[in-house]
């Protein structure tokens, strides 16, 4: 066997091949239900409406693998989509719009680990504060009232597409491939792992815990200032109200993808597959006319199988652990 | 491990096709009325959806009853869903009239009619779609007096 087909068996090893088979079994049980599934305007759909948490999970990846979490993304986009529709109301150019909501997205980022690292709260709680902050943030920029707009180069972005495929579709993949690389391959990607695996052992093995949460963190501002401003584009319009959940959403696409919830295990792989599932199975349930609230418990259902194999693989990698702490002590 | 989570899935699939209702426009012949509700959890949205789903289904349509939870995302997502279903013709209350303009060029693009409930499809008071509404001012006046 070649060194590519070795690359690929390791690309779709352990729990990548079942997530796999999973999607496939989804997509042919909906087309069987309901043959307008799988047709390229509902597939492209499917891509469309997985970008958003897409973009969410790639940095709250990051996060969960690093033993972290941030429940602020879905209170960020929204306050990035009105701060975006805002500035652009009152005829800032677009292009400044744009570095402006990215700016105030990485320092929501900074804010938070700077919470986390300097004023030691746990990240669950530090982020729970952001969100409550700027989802009040985002009502109070706009009075309540979402903004229009109208700035056509802020609108085209949102329809625009390249070859057929949304443009915040091939945001999503090109960023889940470029942060992918950077966690798989780089010295920064590896501190992350040593991170989550064991912060103490990996503090005396010379990384800076800070320092990387500080930049993880400031990567998941960024990633949701740009959801922010792409989704508001879509909408024509920015929504204080939007976007509730979005984070949840993202958690379980991240966790139904392999990541280990208690951190050091996971790729961007993974994530990508997880949020395949997570929206095809969303999206068919709704063509096969489940009823809405069916539709729910069978979310709830997804969650479960979720964390239920992030807990079996846990316990499977600490029955791995010991056993081989055993072998070295015969 | 891997049987039980194939298990779980197989579970959740068969547990999919068991709540599934309908078989889309042309699985089962019918064509497809999707009810986009802004709040789909509350009374007067179910009750709404429930005459919309009676009257459709006496005209022999399929009704796809969709709660958007008052997020303009989960929203939009209704409506990409309902233009790639093919759907016949789509009956709305939008979680927010500032995207009315987005979604009303979606659906025209896609060449199937919709019909705005409750609360008009609009952009600055100029209505881009027929509007099934109430009077507000009557009730208001009926409450007052």
């Amino acid at each position: 066997m070649g060194t590519g087909n070795k690359k690929l068996s390791d690309i779709l090893s352990g729990g990548k091949l079942i997530l796999l088979g999973a999607i496939i079994g989804v997509v042919i049980l909906f087309s069987l239900l309901n043959p307008n599934y799988f047709s390229t305007a509902n597939l492209i759909n499917i891509l469309l409406a997985a970008s958003l948490t897409g973009l969410v999970a790639i940095g709250e990846a990051y996060l969960i693998i690093g033993s972290l979490c941030d429940l602020t993304p879905g209170s960020l986009v929204a306050f990035s989509g009105v701060l975006g529709a805002t500035l652009a109301a009152k005829g800032i150019p677009f292009g400044a719009v744009i570095l402006i909501t990215l700016t105030v997205g990485a320092a929501v980022g900074l804010f938070n680990a700077f919470m986390i690292n300097e004023i030691k709260l746990e990240a669950f709680i530090a982020t729970l504060v952001s969100q409550a902050i700027f989802r009040g943030l985002a009502y109070i920029i706009c009075s309540g009232k979402p903004v229009s707009i109208k700035n056509q180069s802020y609108i085209a972005l949102g329809q625009a597409r390249i070859i057929g495929i949304p443009v915040s579709v091939w945001l999503m993949i090109i960023l889940m491939v470029i942060f992918g690389f950077i966690l798989a391959k780089t010295k920064f990607g590896r501190s992350i792992y040593a991170v989550g695996g064991n912060k103490a052992a990996a503090r005396l093995a010379g990384l800076n815990p800070k320092r990387i949460n500080y930049v993880m963190f400031l990567m998941l501002g960024l990633l949701c200032a740009l959801g922010g401003i792409v989704f508001s584009s879509r909408m024509h319009s920015g929504q204080p109200a939007a976007n509730i959940n979005l984070e949840f959403d993202a958690i379980t696409a991240v966790v139904l993808g392999g990541v280990a919830f208690s951190g050091g295990v996971g790729d961007m792989a993974g994530v990508a597959l997880g949020i395949l599932l997570l929206q095809a199975f969303n999206t068919g349930l709704t063509m096969v006319n489940v009823p809405a609230f069916w539709q729910y418990v069978a979310r709830g259902g997804l969650l479960l199988i979720a964390l239920t194999s992030d807990f079996i693989r846990k316990r499977n990698r600490e029955r791995a652990l010991l056993e081989a702490g055993k072998k070295a002590l015969r | 491990m891997k049987k039980f989570i194939g298990a779980m899935i197989f579970a959740a699939l068969a547990a999919g096709m068991l709540f599934a209702k309908g078989k889309g426009n042309t699985a089962n012949g019918k064509k497809v009325i999707y009810g986009i509700y802004k709040a789909g959890d509350q009374t007067w949205f179910i009750d709404e959806g429930e005459a919309a789903k009676k009257t459709a289904e006496a005209a022999g349509y399929e009704f796809i009853y969709v709660d958007a939870k008052m997020n303009p995302e989960e929203y939009l997502k209704a409506i990409d869903n309902a233009i790639a279903n093919k759907a016949a013709g789509i009956v709305t209350c939008i979680p927010d009239q500032t995207m009315s303009i987005a979604v009303v060029d979606r659906v025209k693009a896609a060449n199937i009619p919709i019909v705005a409930a409750d609360d008009a499809l609009e952009d600055n008071g100029k209505k881009l779609a027929p509007w099934v509404g109430i009077n507000a001012y009557v009730i208001g006046q009926a409450n007052g007096e």
